[in-house]
C-alpha cells in the first residue's frame, strides 16, 4: 500500500468525504473485509490510477453479479435446492476471491459446504435441515458483508450514492 | 609420381596406417628384398595366407595406381599358392608400372577389397622403399639422404601430414603436398582451422614457427619463411619425422582493430568481430544486432588464450589454467580446438540468453557453453572484452550477463537487473512471456476478465471457456499451449474436461515423443492399441497444432490437498489456488510457456516472422527484453527469440486480439481498461496475426 500511497499523494484533492488518498485500506472496515494483496493486485493492472477504470469496471461487475447470485440463492433456499445453493456459492466465492473480498469469499464458502451437507469447513456431514437453516444465516451473512465491502468500495471509487 | 599418389589416397586419412604400414612392409620387404631367399619367403607367406584379403587388396592397388593400364582389370581364377608372390609382384608392378610389364597375377587377384586402402599404400611404399635404395627398415638414416625422410613421406612424395598446432593448443595434423611452400601450408591451415582462423584471417597472415629439437645443430626457434619449401626443412629440422611434439607453430597477427580494447587482449578484437558478424548473417540473417553479445564473449575467451594463457584464461574461465602444452599429451583431443573446453568450464547457471541465438551451429558444444557462460550471474565474472558490444545490444540480450572484469557495461547491468527482476510488482507487468496461446476455462465472469486482462498484459494471446465442454471444444481447434483449468465448473467439470483433453491426446498420439510428459499420468501407456482406430468423433484436426500435450494449470479454490491431487491425477499438470496470485501466475506462464514454445518452435517461428511482418508499433523493448531472457534457457529456443522492437510489435499486435469477454455494450468503457487492447480490434485480426494458431472461433 505504501506504494499505492506515494503515488496518489499528488492526486490528493478530491471530493471524499472520506479522504482515503488512494488507499483503500484507510477506507473504514476495509480491513477486515478486503485482503490487500489480493485487491492491490487489482489495482495494479489500473492504467491510469485517477481513472482506474479496469478495476472499477470489475469491482462493479461484481456487485452486479453479487447481486443478482443472491436474488437467485433466496429462491433457491425457498426451494430448498441444496445443491444449487453450494454452486452459487462456489461461483461467488470465485470471484469475491479473486477480489480479495475475503468476508464474503469465506460466507460463499460456507454456502457451498453447507449446500453440500457439510460443515462450514467441508468436513463432516450435517443433515439437510441443518444445512438449510445454517444457509439461511450464512446468506443472510454474506449479504451484510458484501453491502458492507460494498460501500468500502464505492467510497475508493469516489462513488457514494 | 603419379601412381604414388594414387596410391596413397585411400589411406590419407589414416594417421594410423603408418604402424601397419611398417609391418607390410617388413613383409614385403623379405620377399621382394631377397627373391632368392626362399627361407624367408616361407617365411613371411604364413602371414599373407592368414590375411587372406591381402591378395585382392593388392589388386586395386594396381588398378588404381596404374596410369596407364596396361593388364585387364581381372583374371578371374585366383592363385591362392602363389599369394604372397602375386602380392610382391602386384606391388612392384605398381611401382613400375609403365616401364614394366605387369604381371598377369596381380592382376587376377580376387576382387574383395578390405583392406584396401591399407594395403595398398603400404604396398606402394614398401615397393617405394625397395627401388629407392635398399635402406634398412629399421629406420630413417641421415637427414642429407633424401630418401631418409621415406618413412615420413609415407612413401608417395606427395601427400604427406605435417604436424602444426597453435600456442598451448593440441596439435592437429595438416595434409599438404610433398612440393608445398610454407605459403600453401598456411592454406591448408586455414582450412583447418576453419572456424578459429578461418573466419577472420588470410593464409599470409599466419606464420608458421618451428621448434627444432633440443639437439638439434640449427639452433633456436624460427619463423618459416612463405617461400621455403615445408617438407624439406622438416625434414632438415626433423629428421626420422616429425613427431607431434614437434609440431609447428601457428602464430596470427597481433592486430587491434577495437575501439576499445580491453588492456589485455586488444589484439582479437579483429578476430572476434568478424567471427559474429559472420556468424549473424550466415545463420541467423533475421536477427538483430542485439544479441550478439555471447559471440564476442565465446571468441574472447578463447582466443586470447593462444597468447596470453595465463592471465587471461584464469580471469576468463574462473578455473581453468590453460592447457599446458597440447601435444602428445592431449592425444585424445588432437583434433579439437581447445576452446570449447575452456568454456565447458566456465561458470553456468542463471537466465538464459537469447544471445545463444547466434551460435554457429558447427561448434555445439562451444557455443553452449558460452551461452551458459553468458547467463552466469553469481558465478565468476566473465570478463568479456568490453568494447565491440553495444550497449543497447546488451539491455536486449538479457540481464544476468555478468561482466564484473570489465568496467564499462556495469551501468546497463544495474539496467538489466532491474529488468530482470521478474515479479515485483512495479516490474510485473512489464515482463514478458513466450508467445503462448492460452485457454482460460473459467465460469465466473469476473474471474475471466481478470485473468483476462493480465494475459493481456503478459502479451500473451488467450481466448475462454465459460465451462469444461466448450475448454474441451476450443482446445480441439488446436494451437494452445496452456489451459488455465477452473475446476469447478458448469456442465462439464475441469477435471472431466482434463480427462477428456487427456484421453484426445492419447488416442491421438500427440506428444509420444518427449515433451513435457509430468503429465497425463493416465496417458501414455494406455490403450493406444486400442484406441487405434479412432472414431471421427475422436479425431483432432491438423497436427501442427498439436504439437505436445497441452499444459493444464488447474485453477482450484480450494486449498485443500486432496483436490489437487484429484487435480493432477485427472491430468493436470499444475495447480494455482485461487485467488491466483499474479506473481505466480505469471511464473507459470512463463515456464509452461517457454516449454511449450520451445516444442512448438516451428510456429512459433512462424509466428514471429509474421509479426515482425506486421507493422503494429506497440512494442516496448523491455518487453522483448525479457523475453529473450525467458526463451534461452530451454535452450533451442534462444536460437532466434532476440528481436526487440519487432517483438514487442507482434507481442501486442497478437496480443490485442485476443478474445474479450464479451460484454455488454454497457461494458464497453470497461473494455478500454483492460490493457490497452486496441479497442476496435476485430477478431479477424487474432487468426490473421497467428497464422499458426488460427483457432477461428473466438
Amino acid at each position: 500500500m505504501a506504494r499505492a500511497d506515494s503515488a496518489k499523494d499528488d492526486a490528493g484533492d478530491r471530493s471524499d468525504h472520506e479522504d482515503h488518498g488512494g488507499d483503500i485500506m484507510k477506507i473504514t472496515g476495509a480491513k477486515d473485509s478486503i485482503d490487500e494483496a489480493t485487491f492491490e493486485q487489482i489495482l495494479e493492472m489500473d492504467d491510469d490510477e485517477e481513472e482506474r477504470e479496469f478495476s472499477k469496471s470489475i469491482v462493479y461487475d461484481f456487485f452486479t453479479q453479487a447481486e443478482s447470485t443472491f436474488e437467485k440463492m433466496d429462491s433457491n433456499l425457498e426451494k430448498k435446492d441444496l445443491k444449487t445453493l453450494s454452486e452459487l456459492g462456489h461461483f461467488l466465492k470465485g470471484s469475491s476471491a479473486t477480489l480479495g473480498l475475503s468476508k464474503v469469499k469465506d460466507s460463499c464458502e460456507k454456502i457451498q459446504n453447507y449446500g453440500q451437507k457439510k460443515d462450514e469447513k467441508g468436513e463432516k456431514d450435517i443433515t439437510e435441515e441443518d444445512g438449510l437453516k445454517k444457509l439461511e444465516t450464512t446468506i443472510k451473512q454474506a449479504k451484510q458483508e458484501f453491502h458492507d465491502v460494498e460501500k468500502v468500495l464505492r467510497k475508493f471509487y469516489n462513488d457514494e450514492q | 609420381m603419379v601412381q604414388s599418389e594414387l596410391v596413397v589416397r585411400p589411406s590419407g586419412d589414416r594417421p594410423e596406417t603408418q604402424s601397419s604400414k611398417l609391418r607390410d612392409r617388413h613383409a614385403h620387404e623379405g620377399p621382394s628384398d631377397h627373391h632368392d631367399h626362399h627361407h624367408r619367403h616361407d617365411n613371411v607367406r604364413p602371414i599373407e595366407s592368414s590375411t587372406p584379403s591381402r591378395p585382392p587388396t593388392a589388386r586395386p592397388a594396381v588398378t588404381l595406381e596404374e596410369p596407364t593400364p596396361v593388364h585387364p582389370p581381372s583374371q578371374p581364377p585366383p592363385l591362392p599358392a602363389l599369394a604372397a608372390d602375386a602380392a610382391d609382384s602386384a606391388a612392384a608392378g605398381s611401382d613400375d608400372g609403365p616401364s614394366e610389364p605387369p604381371e598377369p597375377p596381380s592382376s587376377s587377384r580376387p576382387p574383395p577389397a578390405r583392406r584396401q586402402s591399407l594395403v595398398a599404400s603400404s604396398n606402394a611404399r614398401a615397393i617405394k622403399t625397395l627401388l629407392a635404395s635398399d635402406p634398412p627398415a629399421t629406420g630413417p638414416s641421415t637427414a642429407s639422404d633424401y630418401f631418409a625422410g621415406a618413412p615420413n613421406f609415407n612413401a608417395s612424395m606427395l601427400h604427406r601430414k605435417i604436424w602444426v598446432k597453435r600456442q598451448n593448443a593440441s596439435a592437429t595434423l595438416v595434409q599438404i603436398r610433398e612440393d608445398d611452400l610454407v605459403d600453401d601450408v598456411r592454406e591448408m591451415i586455414l582450412k583447418k582451422y576453419g572456424n578459429s582462423l578461418g573466419r577472420s584471417f588470410d593464409a599470409p597472415d599466419l606464420t608458421l614457427r618451428i621448434l627444432p629439437r633440443d639437439n638439434n645443430p640449427k639452433g633456436k626457434e624460427r619463423t618459416l619463411g612463405p617461400e621455403e619449401e615445408m617438407c624439406r626443412t622438416l625434414d632438415a629440422y626433423f629428421p626420422g619425422g616429425q613427431t607431434v611434439h614437434e609440431a609447428l607453430i601457428i602464430d596470427i597477427p597481433i592486430r587491434a582493430r577495437t575501439p576499445k580494447p580491453s588492456p589485455r587482449v586488444p589484439q582479437y578484437y579483429a578476430h572476434h568481430d568478424d567471427s559474429q558478424n559472420h556468424v549473424q548473417t550466415e545463420y541467423f540473417p533475421l536477427m538483430p544486432i542485439a544479441n550478439q553479445s555471447p559471440v564476442p564473449m565465446a571468441a574472447a575467451s578463447r582466443v586470447p588464450l593462444a597468447q596470453a594463457p595465463h592471465s587471461i584464461s584464469v580471469l576468463q574461465t574462473g578455473t581453468l589454467p590453460p592447457l599446458p602444452s597440447p601435444g602428445g599429451t592431449r592425444r585424445t583431443h588432437v583434433s579439437r580446438p581447445k576452446y570449447p573446453r575452456q568454456n565447458t568450464i566456465s561458470p553456468t547457471g542463471g537466465v538464459p540468453q537469447s544471445a545463444t541465438s547466434n551460435r554457429p551451429s558447427q561448434r555445439v558444444r562451444q557455443d553452449s557453453s558460452a551461452s551458459d557462460k553468458h547467463s552466469a550471474s553469481g558465478n565468476p565474472p566473465i570478463p568479456t572484452p568490453p568494447a565491440p558490444v553495444d550497449p543497447n545490444l546488451r539491455q536486449n540480450s538479457t540481464p544476468p550477463t555478468p561482466r564484473v572484469s570489465s568496467p564499462k557495461p556495469r551501468k546497463e547491468r544495474k539496467k538489466q537487473k532491474s529488468i530482470d527482476t521478474p515479479s515485483l510488482p512495479p516490474g510485473l507487468l512489464d515482463n514478458s512471456v513466450p508467445p503462448i496461446n492460452v485457454l482460460i476455462v473459467e465460469d465466473n465472469i469476473i474471474n475471466l476478465r481478470v485473468l483476462g486482462a493480465f494475459m493481456q498484459r503478459l502479451k500473451v494471446r488467450w481466448q475462454r471457456a465459460m465451462n469444461g465442454k466448450e475448454a474441451v471444444e476450443k482446445w480441439r481447434v488446436g494451437g494452445f499451449h496452456l489451459v488455465l483449468m477452473d475446476i469447478q465448473l458448469p456442465i462439464m467439470d475441469g477435471l472431466e474436461a482434463t480427462r477428456e483433453i487427456r484421453r484426445l491426446e492419447r488416442i491421438n498420439s500427440i506428444g509420444v515423443f518427449s515433451s513435457g510428459s509430468s503429465e497425463a499420468p493416465n496417458t501414455r501407456l494406455g490403450d493406444q492399441g486400442v484406441d487405434r482406430d479412432l472414431k471421427d468423433d475422436d479425431k483432432l484436426g491438423e497436427k501442427n497444432l498439436f504439437k505436445s500435450p497441452v499444459i493444464i494449470v488447474a485453477l482450484t479454490a480450494s486449498s485443500l490437498q486432496s483436490d489437487r491431487h484429484e487435480a493432477l491425477a485427472a491430468g493436470c499438470n499444475d495447480f494455482l489456488t485461487k485467488p491466483v496470485n499474479f506473481v505466480w501466475l505469471e511464473r507459470k506462464v512463463k515456464e509452461w510457456g517457454c516449454m511449450q514454445a520451445l516444442i512448438d518452435f516451428d510456429g512459433w517461428r512462424r509466428w514471429k516472422d509474421f509479426t515482425n511482418a506486421s507493422d503494429t508499433t506497440d512494442g516496448t523493448s523491455k518487453l522483448s527484453t525479457s523475453y529473450s531472457s525467458v526463451a534461452p534457457r530451454r535452450g533451442k529456443a534462444a536460437a532466434s527469440p532476440t528481436s526487440s522492437a519487432p517483438n514487442g510489435a507482434g507481442l501486442s499486435n497478437a496480443n490485442g486480439t485476443a478474445t474479450k469477454p464479451k460484454d455488454d455494450a454497457d461494458k464497453k468503457s470497461k473494455r478500454r481498461s483492460m490493457g490497452g487492447i486496441p479497442p476496435s480490434l476485430p477478431e479477424v485480426d487474432s487468426a490473421a496475426s497467428t497464422p499458426d494458431i488460427d483457432s477461428g472461433d473466438n
